[in-house]
C-alpha cells in the first residue's frame, strides 16, 4: 500500500496533474474574489449614490438656504419702507419653510440636524418681531418727522406774532434746534438739543405762557416731539438687539449647518477613500495571486523541465546515438516514473534486440558457409553487383562472364530484375536450358550477406515438377471431359451446363448467347411403343443431329431425359433461329417412323432465347428458352418458337 | 469684604468746598453676563442711576475697552454694547483699543447710535490724516457749575493689535497738550485724561500740562497710583468702580463695589433682547470636566495652561495640523474650574470672546524658533502675545536676551524637529499681524473649511466628543527663567 502511495507520489501524470489542478483552483478563487469583489464594490458605490450624495446635495442646499436667510434678516434690519419689509419677511418665511423641509428629508436620527432645526425654527419669530419692531420705529419715525414739522410751523407763526425781543430770541433758538433734530448725526447731539429745548420751554412758560402752552402740546406733553424721541429710542434698540439675536442664531446656523455638511462631506470622502484603499489592497491582493500563479507557472516549467522535458530529450539522444542503455542511464530516468518505466522496457528490448542480431549474425555466417558449400545454383547480389555465385550456376551459363547482373543473358537478366523490383518471391519457369532440357525457376530472398543487406537469387531446377504438372494436367481434363460428357449421346451432359452457368454468374463468359432447347416430341409414346433401347438409339440418332449442326462455337449438351441444349456464345437471334430450324428439320427429314405421333415421324420441338442484355442471366435465358419450347408444343410440336421478348426483334 | 458698598478707600484732597459733583468711572467691561465675583452691567448700573437720581450732578465717563469682546461682538460688532451703554448713561465713551477691534469704520458707525459723545484725542485716521469720524478729540460736559474736559490717549501699539497700521497715533506730549490746552480756551475747568498704560510709558505724566486727573484703563484690581495730579487705574470684569468727587479746588477718587446693588431691572432688559433667545446655543452642554482647570490670565501668559492645552489640541486636531499655536491673550475667562464642572458654549465663547478664525501656514522650525521667541519676547510683562502650543514643546528663560529666550523645542513626544517644513495652526489674529507676529514671509495652507469656522464652535465640537475630559499639564512649556 505504501508502495503504491509512493508510487502515486513518484507519478509524473500525478504530480503535473496536481499543480495544474492547484493552479486551475486558484485561478477560480482568484475569479471568485474578483466577483466579490466587485459586487461588493457596486454596492458601496450605490449606497453613496443613492444615499450619502443626496444628502450632500441637500445639505448644500441647506447651506446657501442659510445664506439668503441671513442676508433677508440683514435686509429686513435695515429696510427703508414697512411694504419692503413685509415683501422681506414673506421670503423670510418661505425661505424657513424650505429650510426646514430640506433638514426634514436629512436624516431624523440625526442630533445636530435635530438642533440645527431647532434653530432654524426660532429664526422666523425672532425675524418677525424684528420687523415689527422695525415697522413701529418707522411709523414713530414718520409721526415725529409730522410733530417736528408742526412745532416749526408753530414757532414761526408765533415768531411772526410776538414782537418781544427776549421771546423772539427763545423762539429763534427753538426753530433752530427744531432744525437740527430732523438732520441730527449722533444721538447724543439729539439729547443735547432736547435739553436745550426743554430749557427754552421752561423759559418761555413764564414770559410767554400761550406759546409755552401750545409749543407743549408738541414737545412735552405725552405723544409729544420727546416722548417720540425716546420711543423711537426704545424700538430702535429693540429692532438692533433682535438684529444682533439674528445674527448670532444665523451664524449658529450657518455654522452647524458647515460643520454637518463638513462632516457628512468627511463621511463621504471617508468613505470613497475606503473604497479606494480597498480596491488597492484588492489590486495587491491580485497582484500577488497573479505573482503566486507566475510562480506556480515558472515551477511547473522547470519541474517539467527537470522531470521531462530534460529526460525526454535525453530519451531522444537514447534513442538516436546509443545502442545500448545502462542502469545508469535507467537511474538517471528514475524508473519509479512513467518515463522510467519506458527506458527500463526500452532496455530490456534493447538488449533482446542485441541478442538476437547476434544470433542473427551467427545464422547469415552459418548460411554463406551452407550456401557456399551446397550445390545450389545461387547468386548473392547487391543492387547490380555480383557479391557471390555458386560453382553450379556458373556452369550453367558457362557460356557467359558472371562478373554482374549483366553478365547473364539478358532475358534471365530481365527476369532477375523483375522478382528484385517486384519484391516477388518466385519467378516461375523463368529460364529454359536447352542444353540440359531443363525449367528454372528464379527465387529471390532478402539476406545479410557478410553484414551488408543483398539480394539471394536462386535457380531451381523445376523440369521434374513442370513435367509432372503437365502430366497431372492432362489425366485432370481426360478425368474432367469424362465427368462432362453423356455417356450415351457423347453430348456434354448436365453439369457442364451448370459450369456454364456459374462460369457466367462469375462474370466470365461471352455476352450474347443464345441457348436453343429441343424436345422430343411424344418421346414417352415412342418409348412405350418401341422400347428403351429403341429410344436410346432415337436419342443417339437426334445427338447426332444436334452435334452436326452445332456451330464450333457452341456446345451441345443433354440437358436431362429426351432434353437437348445448344448453348452459342456471341449469337445473333436469325443465326440462333436457323440452327434451330435446321436442327428441327433434319429430324424430321431422317423420317423415323413414329406412329402414334399426329406427324407419323420422330419430330423435335425447340424452344430459343438469347441473352438480350447483359445482366441476363444463363438460367434466365434458359428460362425464356424453356417457355418458348412449351409454346412450340402447344403450336403442335415439331416447329421452332422464339421467346416472346425477341419476337420483335426477329420480325 | 465685597459686601460693602460703601467707601473703601478714600484719598482726600478734601477741601472745605462744596463739591461740584460726582464722575464715575470704569473700564474693560465687556461681560455681558453677570459673574461670580460680584461683575454685573445691571448692578453697575443701578449704581449709576442711583448716583444720577441724587441731587448731585454726576457724570458717567466709561473708559472703553468693551466693545469687545464677548460672545455678541463677534456677530454684531460691539452694536449692542452701545445700546447698555445708551441704557446705562453713559456720559462720554472714551474710545479704546478694543473698540477698534472691528476696525475704525465699525467704530464710525457706532458712533452714531450712541447717545454719548465718544472721544479720541491722539489718534488719526491714515487715509484722512485727521480724528476719526464721529469721534470727538475731546468733549467738554457740564457737572453743575463747572465744565469738565475729557480726553482720551491710546497707545501706539493698537497699530500692531487691531488697527494694523491704518492709523497715526500720536504719543507726544506736545500734541495732548495741544488738545487740553484747547479745553481750556473753551472754557473747561476741569481736565480729565483717559488713557493706558502703555500710552503713559510712551508720554510721561509730569510733561503733560494742565490735566486734573488721569483715569487709566486697566484690568487690574482698582486702585489709586498717585496724588498729584491724580492717577487712578480701574477697570475689569469685577464689581469695582471709581467715583471721583470733584470740586471747584480739588478731585478725590474713591473706589466702590457695586456687587450689592439692586440690578438695574431697564439694563436687563436691554440685555435680554440681544440674548433671550440665544439659550438655545449657549446653554448647551458639552462635556464635564474630570480634573480641575484654569484661564487664568497670568498662567495664560507665561506658562503652559490646562485651558491653553485643551483649546490649542482642540484646534490642532479640527485642523490636523502638525502644531498648533495661539496667543494666550485670546483666552480671557480668567477664572478656574472646579472637577466635576459641565461646560457650555457659554463658557467656552466667554473663554474665547475675540471669536476668531484658525489658519493653517507651512513653516520650517527656524521660523518655529522664531514665532516662539517673539511668544515669550515680553514674557515679563504677561503680554497677550505669549504662545500657548499643542503638538510640540518648548522651554524658555526669560532671564536672556530678547530673541534667545528659547532654550529648546521638540515634538510632542520630546524628538528634536528633524524635517524641512511643518504644518503650524495659528489664529487669524496672529496671521495677520496682531501683537507683531509676522506670517508674510509663510505660505497659508489653503483649506478654505477649516479657517471658516470660529475658534469658540471649534473648541465646542472638540469638547462635545468627550463626555468628560481631564484637563491636564504634560510639559508642552517650561519656564527656565531662575528665580530672583
Amino acid at each position: 500500500m505504501a508502495e503504491v502511495d509512493h508510487h502515486i507520489r513518484k507519478s509524473l501524470r500525478a504530480r503535473i496533474t496536481a499543480v495544474i489542478l492547484m493552479m486551475v483552483l486558484l485561478m477560480l478563487l482568484t475569479g471568485a474574489l474578483c466577483i466579490f469583489y466587485f459586487l461588493k464594490l457596486s454596492d458601496s458605490v450605490n449606497r453613496q449614490a443613492e444615499q450619502e450624495l443626496p444628502s450632500l446635495q441637500v445639505l448644500n442646499s441647506v447651506q446657501l438656504g442659510i445664506t439668503r436667510l441671513s442676508n433677508l434678516a440683514n435686509d429686513v434690519a435695515n429696510s427703508a419702507s414697512p411694504a419692503y419689509s413685509r415683501i422681506l419677511m414673506s421670503q423670510v418665511r418661505d425661505e424657513v419653510r424650505e429650510l426646514q423641509s430640506s433638514l426634514h428629508k436629512l436624516t431624523a436620527g440625526n442630533e445636530q440636524i435635530a438642533r440645527l432645526t431647532e434653530i432654524v425654527g426660532k429664526i422666523e419669530p425672532s425675524v418677525t418681531s424684528m420687523s415689527l419692531s422695525k415697522a413701529m420705529l418707522d411709523q414713530v419715525d414718520a409721526e415725529l418727522l409730522e410733530k417736528i414739522k408742526q412745532a416749526m410751523k408753530l414757532t414761526i407763526r408765533n415768531h411772526n406774532d410776538v414782537s418781544r425781543a427776549g421771546v423772539e430770541l427763545i423762539l429763534d433758538g427753538m426753530l433752530l434746534d427744531l432744525n437740527d433734530l430732523v438732520g441730527v448725526s449722533h444721538l447724543y447731539q439729539q439729547n443735547q438739543i432736547v435739553a436745550s429745548l426743554r430749557k427754552s420751554l421752561t423759559q418761555l412758560e413764564s414770559i410767554a405762557p400761550r406759546i409755552h402752552t401750545e409749543l407743549s402740546t408738541l414737545l412735552s406733553a405725552p405723544k409729544g416731539v420727546f416722548d417720540l424721541l425716546s420711543l423711537r429710542e426704545r424700538h430702535r434698540t429693540e429692532v438692533v438687539g433682535m438684529s444682533t439675536q439674528n445674527k448670532i442664531l444665523l451664524g449658529n446656523v450657518v455654522d452647524f449647518g458647515h460643520r454637518v455638511y463638513m462632516e457628512t462631506e468627511a463621511n463621504v470622502a471617508q468613505q470613497a477613500k475606503n473604497l479606494s484603499l480597498n480596491a488597492e489592497s484588492f489590486i495587491d491582493g491580485l497582484v500577488i495571486a497573479f505573482v503566486v500563479q507566475l510562480l506556480m507557472a515558472i515551477s511547473l516549467l522547470g519541474y517539467l523541465h527537470r522531470q521531462l522535458f530534460r529526460r525526454l530529450h535525453a530519451l531522444k539522444e537514447l534513442l538516436s546515438f546509443k545502442r545500448e542503455i545502462t542502469d545508469e542511464d535507467v537511474a538517471f530516468f528514475d524508473e519509479q516514473n512513467e518515463l522510467g518505466s519506458l527506458v527500463k522496457q526500452l532496455q530490456r528490448y534493447m538488449t533482446t534486440i542485441a541478442k538476437q542480431k547476434t544470433q542473427i549474425e551467427t545464422t547469415s555466417q552459418q548460411l554463406q558457409s551452407i550456401i557456399k558449400h551446397s550445390h545450389m545454383k545461387i547468386v548473392v547480389l547487391q543492387g547490380d553487383q555480383l557479391l557471390y555465385c555458386s560453382e553450379p550456376l556458373k556452369q550453367l551459363f558457362s557460356n557467359h562472364a558472371l562478373t554482374g547482373l549483366e553478365g547473364f543473358p539478358e532475358n534471365v537478366a530481365a527476369h532477375i530484375r523483375e522478382v528484385i523490383e517486384s519484391k516477388s518471391h518466385t519467378y516461375e519457369g523463368a529460364f529454359w536450358d536447352r542444353e540440359s532440357q531443363s525449367w528454372y525457376d528464379i527465387t529471390r530472398d532478402s539476406i545479410v550477406w557478410e553484414k551488408q543487406p543483398a539480394d539471394l537469387i536462386c535457380f531451381s531446377d523445376v523440369t521434374e515438377h513442370i513435367k509432372a504438372e503437365q502430366e497431372f494436367k492432362r489425366t485432370l481434363s481426360v478425368a474432367q471431359n469424362e465427368a462432362q460428357t453423356d455417356s450415351l449421346t457423347g453430348l456434354l451432359n448436365r453439369k457442364s451446363f451448370d459450369n456454364i452457368s456459374v462460369a457466367y454468374a462469375n462474370g466470365d463468359g461471352v455476352a450474347n448467347f443464345a441457348i436453343l432447347l429441343f424436345d422430343v416430341d411424344y418421346f414417352k409414346e415412342y418409348n412405350d411403343q418401341f422400347g428403351h433401347l429403341q429410344g436410346d438409339n432415337v436419342l443417339k440418332m437426334i445427338a447426332t443431329v444436334i452435334k452436326r449442326n452445332t456451330p464450333t462455337t457452341g456446345l451441345a449438351i443433354r440437358y436431362g431425359g429426351e432434353e437437348l441444349l445448344v448453348f452459342i456464345p456471341n449469337a445473333r437471334i436469325e443465326e440462333a433461329l436457323d440452327i434451330a430450324q435446321t436442327i428441327v428439320e433434319d429430324v424430321f427429314s431422317q423420317e423415323v417412323p413414329h406412329p402414334s405421333s399426329p406427324h407419323q415421324f420422330l419430330s423435335v420441338s425447340c424452344g430459343v432465347s438469347i441473352q438480350a442484355q447483359t445482366e441476363d442471366s444463363v438460367l434466365q435465358v434458359f428460362d425464356q428458352a424453356d417457355k418458348s419450347l412449351y409454346k412450340a408444343k402447344k403450336r403442335g410440336r415439331n416447329c421452332v418458337m422464339v421467346w416472346s421478348g425477341l419476337e420483335t426483334s426477329l420480325l | 469684604m465685597k459686601g460693602i458698598l460703601a467707601v473703601l478707600l478714600l484719598v482726600s484732597f478734601v477741601s472745605p468746598c462744596a463739591q461740584a459733583g460726582k464722575i464715575i468711572f470704569t473700564s474693560n467691561v465687556p461681560e455681558l453676563y453677570a459673574q461670580e465675583n460680584g461683575y454685573s452691567l445691571a448692578k453697575m448700573s443701578a449704581f449709576v442711576q442711583r448716583l444720577k437720581q441724587g441731587t448731585e450732578p454726576v457724570l458717567f465717563i466709561h473708559g472703553g475697552d468693551s466693545l469687545s469682546p464677548n460672545s455678541l461682538s463677534v456677530y454684531d460688532k460691539g452694536v449692542h454694547m452701545i445700546s447698555i451703554m445708551n441704557a446705562m448713561m453713559v456720559d462720554v465713551l472714551a474710545v479704546n483699543r478694543r473698540e477698534f477691534n472691528d476696525g475704525i469704520d465699525q467704530v464710525t458707525l457706532l458712533s452714531s447710535q450712541a447717545q454719548f459723545p465718544m472721544v479720541l484725542s491722539n489718534l488719526h485716521d491714515r487715509r484722512t490724516m485727521s480724528d476719526v469720524e464721529g469721534l470727538l478729540p475731546y468733549v467738554i460736559l457740564p457737572l453743575g457749575n463747572l465744565k469738565v474736559a475729557v480726553l482720551m490717549t491710546v497707545s501706539e501699539n493698537i497699530n500692531s493689535t487691531f488697527l494694523f497700521n491704518t492709523a497715526v497715533v500720536y504719543e507726544d506730549a506736545e500734541q495732548i497738550n495741544r488738545k487740553i490746552h484747547q479745553a481750556r480756551l473753551e472754557g473747561a475747568d476741569k481736565v480729565i485724561l483717559v488713557t493706558e498704560r502703555d500710552y503713559l510709558k510712551a508720554v510721561s505724566v509730569d510733561r503733560l500740562q494742565g490735566v486734573d486727573c488721569i483715569l487709566v484703563t486697566q484690568d487690574v484690581e482698582d486702585h489709586q497710583i498717585q496724588d498729584h495730579p491724580l492717577m487712578v487705574a480701574s477697570g475689569g470684569v469685577d464689581d469695582e468702580m471709581v467715583v471721583l468727587n470733584v470740586s471747584d479746588e480739588s478731585i478725590s477718587a474713591e473706589i466702590v463695589h457695586t456687587a450689592q446693588e439692586e440690578p438695574d431691572a431697564s439694563l436687563n432688559h436691554v440685555i435680554s433682547r440681544f440674548t433671550n433667545q440665544l439659550d438655545v446655543v449657549l446653554d448647551k452642554p458639552l462635556t464635564t470636566l474630570a480634573g480641575p482647570m484654569d484661564s487664568l490670565r497670568e498662567t495664560l501668559r507665561s506658562a503652559e495652561s490646562s485651558f491653553g492645552n485643551l483649546v490649542l489640541d482642540a484646534i490642532r486636531h479640527y485642523t490636523q495640523a502638525d502644531f498648533a499655536a495661539v496667543i494666550g491673550g485670546s483666552m480671557r475667562g480668567y477664572r478656574t474650574y472646579e472637577a466635576g464642572y459641565q461646560l457650555t458654549r457659554r463658557d467656552v465663547q466667554r473663554e474665547l470672546p475675540f471669536g476668531g478664525t484658525v489658519h493653517v501656514v507651512k513653516v520650517s522650525p527656524t521660523k518655529l524658533k522664531q514665532i516662539l521667541e517673539h511668544g515669550v519676547s515680553v514674557v515679563e510683562d504677561s503680554d497677550g502675545r505669549f504662545l500657548q502650543v499643542s503638538g510640540l514643546r518648548y522651554k524658555y528663560d526669560a532671564s536672556r536676551p530678547i530673541g534667545q529666550r528659547i532654550v529648546s523645542i521638540s515634538d510632542a513626544l520630546g524628538k528634536p524637529l528633524a524635517k524641512a517644513e511643518y504644518t503650524l495652526a495659528i489664529s487669524d489674529y496672529m496671521l495677520h499681524g496682531g501683537d507683531d507676529y509676522d506670517f508674510s514671509d509663510v505660505r497659508e495652507v489653503s483649506d478654505e473649511v477649516s479657517s471658516q469656522r470660529l475658534v469658540w464652535n471649534v473648541v465646542s465640537d472638540y469638547l462635545e466628543q468627550f463626555d468628560a475630559i481631564t484637563p491636564s499639564l504634560d510639559g508642552r512649556i517650561e519656564n527656565l527663567t531662575p528665580v530672583q
